[in-house]
């Protein structure tokens, strides 16, 4: 039996959300999805071995898979540093849609998703890492020195984006906002903490990178014309000279690969661990905006 | 006319369906010929031999002269050759393609991907899925400097700075026993272009790498201008087979390779980039009855 109803009593009701960045939040979650598969099988190859035929490469191996593993639980949230923007410029503009000009939207979706293609990349090229450490010892250096490249990319061009979202909450932010917006969030600790950790990281990698002489003649290879810039304290020179100070401890009996492998490790691991020891609850705390507007149709 | 609109719709399907049928069949067949241990299996689930398939990839290391961007080189032509020239089934130059990819990136697709029926330039030593063939290819280590026009040897690099590929301290078994401070800077390098230039200026004061490598890059860094750096074939060479998937295509190059040193065919081919290289005629590869001994064959 089919009731009519008369249209005067219908309320028509329109919703504003921002489930369109859960949207992009769940393409880039699969996209981290897709090379952390590669990196569970890849460990299982290592896992494996046993015992294992080559007592460095597994070492390094087991300490890239921790590091892989902290920065995936971290970056799977990447996209929330959009989601705050996007919130508080919609909110600065009276819950009348998003200050943010169409472009910028792009902008940033097209950096997300450059976030999962780094962290992709990142994640293949641990894969090909398990593979040389456990068929061709010889060239395990090489692969790893691009493992660090990766990783410290992928530090930098987040630290980037965060300090251009920053500064357009700064720039949008309405001077009367209510508090929780006005609280500084955790940006500040991700740009200095992801900023300084690839410095440490890449600094000896730059100038000892599969170079078994002293520092002097090592620098020499790489830079053959000498620069001011180098004695900045911030300068691959710096953290090299840092770096050889504190080579006997970190790889005594090894080769300074070795040494270098775990430098760079310790730097990755500290940053993850700095990031999730302060900041955790910024991933699971998320701004929301919904908006309703009602229809009455009018007898 | 209705009647003819639904004959049209119905060849219309029944196209379309054929076609959907013949591109199962083709898939299928291709999965089967990638999976058949032989000739033989593959000719009996499709009813094609493999010549009748697709193309025959190969995994190779961008490594010039050996193997250009571009898929030629003296490693492109003694595959090809020996390959077409096997017995049974050769395959056609026309069906093997080279997928060239950084040294060492080129193993782990060909482990990864199986499409790929073949990969070149294998240690005897590196474990990887397949059948091995006989060594095709050695790399001549050697030192490469202005010092002097005489032949040098490793003594005379004691306090001098060197520059060689990545993984050269232990493929050169003398490099790896030497004290950590014989040389005053030792420096593993993947772009082999860089040896030359930094030999070219000044950075170095020899280059430790193939002979037929180190002349290429020399004359593309030299171009010409200039007198070129001189080259002492000092160490054992290195050696290099091919691995396939299949243990017939094995058999097919194996033989195809016999028989070019036999015509001598290969050493034509070597001569060919020994004299484009710039490389004296004293110079002597797999097959040559002056050339040195390839480890026991694995």
């Amino acid at each position: 039996m089919t009731q009519t109803t008369p249209l005067e009593s219908h309320k028509f009701k329109f919703k504003t959300s921002m489930r369109g960045v859960d949207v992009i939040q769940t393409v880039y979650a699969l996209l981290i999805a897709l090379g952390l598969r590669d990196v569970f099988a890849a460990f299982y190859t290592i896992f494996q071995q046993a015992p294992p035929d080559r007592s460095d490469n597994f070492l390094i191996a087991l300490a890239l898979f921790v590091n892989i593993i902290l920065l995936s639980v971290r970056f799977f949230w990447v996209p929330r540093n959009f989601r705050r923007l996007y919130f508080e410029t919609t909110f600065s503009e009276g819950f009348s849609g998003s200050k943010l000009r169409t472009w910028e939207s792009s902008f940033n979706i097209f950096v997300i998703l450059l976030h999962g293609l780094l962290h992709f990349l990142l994640c293949k090229q641990f894969e090909y890492f398990v593979f040389i450490a456990t068929t061709y010892d010889l060239l395990a250096t090489a692969s790893f020195a691009t493992y660090v490249y990766l990783h410290a990319s992928l530090l930098i061009v987040n630290a980037l984006w965060i300090i251009y979202t920053t500064w357009r909450e700064d720039d949008l932010r309405k001077a009367d906002a209510p508090e929780m917006l006005q609280a500084k969030p955790a940006s500040r600790v991700w740009i200095r903490s992801n900023l300084l950790f690839a410095l440490i990281a890449l600094g000896p990698l730059v100038i000892f990178a599969s170079c078994s002489s002293p520092l002097g003649s090592c620098l020499q290879a790489a830079y053959p014309e000498s620069h001011w810039l180098s004695a900045l304290p911030t300068s691959a020179y710096s953290i090299a000279t840092l770096f050889s100070w504190v080579e006997p401890l970190l790889g005594s009996g090894h080769s300074r690969d070795f040494a270098i492998a775990w430098w760079a490790m310790a730097a990755f691991v500290i940053n993850s661990l700095l990031d999730l020891g302060f900041t955790s609850s910024y991933y699971v705390l998320l701004e929301d905006y919904e908006e309703e507007l009602t229809y009455a149709r009018k007898v | 006319m209705p009647g003819g609109r639904i004959l049209l719709a119905h060849v219309f399907l029944a196209g379309a369906f054929g076609a959907a049928i013949l591109a199962a069949t083709a898939y299928w067949r291709d999965l089967a010929c990638r999976d058949a241990v032989s000739i033989e299996s593959c000719r009996a689930k499709t009813g094609q031999s493999p010549q009748e398939q697709k193309k025959f990839y190969i995994a190779a290391a961008l490594v010039p002269p050996y193997m250009n961007e571009n898929r030629t080189g003296r490693e492109a032509d003694i595959i090809t050759a020996a390959l077409g020239m096997g017995d049974r089934k050769p395959v056609a130059p026309e069906r093997i393609q080279f997928i060239v990819e950084p040294f060492s990136r080129h193993w782990f697709s060909y482990q990864n991907d199986k499409r790929f029926a073949a990969v070149a330039t294998v240690p005897g030593f590196l474990e990887l899925e397949g059948y091995k063939s006989k060594y095709y290819i050695m790399y001549r280590n050697g030192i490469g400097s202005f010092a002097s026009s005489d032949p040098i040897d490793l003594a005379h690099l004691r306090g001098k700075r060197v520059v060689t590929f990545p993984g050269a301290s232990r493929v050169i078994p003398e490099l790896g026993s030497l004290p950590k401070d014989f040389f005053a800077l030792f420096v593993e390098r993947e772009h082999q272009r860089d040896h030359s230039e930094m030999l070219i200026r000044g950075q170095v004061d020899a280059v430790i790498a193939d002979a037929m490598i180190f002349a290429h890059y020399n004359g593309m860094v030299l171009g010409g201008r200039g007198p070129s750096p001189v080259f002492t074939d000092a160490f054992a060479p290195t050696c290099y087979v091919m691995v396939f998937r299949n243990a017939e295509y094995r058999d097919v190059f194996d033989s195809g390779l016999a028989k070019m040193i036999e015509t001598g065919q290969l050493r034509r081919i070597d001569e060919r980039y020994i004299q484009s290289s710039g490389l004296g005629p004293d110079i002597h590869y797999v097959g040559d009855d002056g050339a040195p001994k390839c480890p026991k064959q694995p």
